[in-house]
């Protein structure tokens, strides 16, 4: 019984963490007009490497932070602060910003048009 | 039958202190590298999926301490580990570990032809051994579905050498962690039989869980739980769930985590309430890691 019960909180964990989806958004063709009018010359290539720089880059040390969670002043500030610390070349952190900037905006939009 | 108490010592204290010189050495050679940078651990006893970033490098200093086993027992684990992100994904990482434990034995001597009496002593045993860890992160917490990585790990000693995997799975939702590791371990050790070594193996199933919540970016709290099984010849012999409080703390400079894990049940019928002929009474972990 004990045993059955143990497994039991072990399988309702597991279903409750598969059962939530990711929270760090992939962008696609719709949401890369914000990011070129920002950065010129930006492409849907430069943003995924972006999100997968944020991922291997950050989540080693810490979990991830939703973009939306930031302003983008504040991920200016955090990458400048973090490029110093972690091995991330200009060229990285320049890729990331726009990845993290716009995926915010992404979010923000989405929001709001929920909320409408 | 006449009962004495003894006390022996297997090493000298020449030895202890040039082990404890080697391990001061390894410490402050790993520290004064550069990019030394935390890698955040929220439990003490399970692992979570995240690895160091590729050229990043960390030292964690781990103290084991465990208690009450049958009759008197005491045991203390160190283990300092110097780990690296050798590519995206993947983490290399060393150990030295240092055991050293006191416990009860019991020896029968042939007093006359006709009886025996039994003699015991407090043995300290101590041993030293290298272990050599490999982590590739498949799925991230956050980022994916479901955190998923594969861990695996070899251990050498004088007289043992063990082989360990584990399938680390994480999610994090909100402010709440949560971790399960599926853990496989094959241990060899040989050890002086009635009258000529033998080498023994042991295989071991494990379940590791946790769930923490962020109290702060820098204080996170939960609980812990262990369902341990020794394995021989195909049947459990040895079964156990150990379950307790977990507390971490993280800055940018330096983060600590410390869990208590009491024995709750044992889980194989036919023992007692807990089984402390293979497991301890208490667990308690303190894991710290800082970075220059």
């Amino acid at each position: 019984m004990k045993v059955v019960i143990f497994f039991l909180v072990l399988t309702v964990q597991v279903t409750a963490l598969v059962s939530c989806v990711g929270t760090i958004p992939h962008l696609d063709e719709k949401q890369i007009r914000y990011a070129q009018t920002k950065w010129f010359g930006t492409s849907l290539l430069d943003l995924q490497r972006g999100r997968e720089l944020y991922i291997v880059k950050c989540s080693g040390c810490h979990p991830l932070y939703e973009p939306a969670n930031r302003s983008e002043l504040q991920w200016e500030e955090i990458l400048k602060e973090m490029k110093s610390r972690v091995k991330i070349s200009e060229d990285e952190t320049a890729l990331m910003l726009k990845y993290l900037v716009s995926a915010r905006n992404s979010s923000l939009q989405r929001d709001s048009l929920n909320t409408d | 039958m006449q009962t004495f108490v003894l006390f022996s010592k297997h090493y000298n204290t020449t030895n202890f202190m040039k082990l404890q010189q080697y391990i001061f050495s390894f410490i402050v050679l790993c520290f004064f590298t550069n990019s030394l940078l935390a890698n955040e651990r929220h439990f003490s006893y399970t692992y979570e999926t995240a690895v160091l970033p590729l050229g990043l490098r960390e030292v964690e200093v781990w103290n084991t301490y465990r208690s009450g086993r049958e009759n008197y027992y005491r045991r203390f684990d160190q283990r300092i580990e110097y780990e690296m992100g050798v590519a995206n994904n993947l983490q290399l990482a060393f150990y030295l570990n240092y055991s050293q434990k006191l416990f009860q034995e019991q020896h029968w001597f042939a007093k006359d032809s006709a009886s025996n009496e039994s003699r015991e002593s407090l043995q300290n045993d101590f041993t030293l051994s290298f272990s050599n860890e490999w982590k590739y992160k498949f799925a991230d917490p956050v980022a994916d579905p479901i955190g998923c990585a594969l861990y695996g790990e070899w251990t050498l000693g004088l007289n043992e050498f063990e082989l360990e995997g584990k399938f680390l799975f994480d999610k994090k939702i909100e402010s709440l962690l949560f971790a399960l590791n599926i853990v496989g371990e094959q241990e060899w050790e040989t050890e002086w039989g009635s009258d000529e070594l033998e080498t023994t193996s042991e295989t071991k199933l494990e379940f590791d869980a946790g769930v923490s919540t962020m109290l702060s970016p820098n204080v996170s709290c939960g609980i812990e739980s262990r369902q341990l099984n020794v394995i021989s010849n195909g049947e459990v012999e040895h079964s156990a769930i150990f379950l307790g409080p977990v507390f971490s703390y993280a800055t940018e400079q330096w983060w600590a985590t410390f869990t208590v894990l009491p024995q709750i049940v044992s889980l194989k019928k036919g023992t007692n309430k807990l089984d402390l002929k293979e497991y301890e009474r208490m667990q308690a972990r303190l894991l710290f890691s800082f970075h220059l």
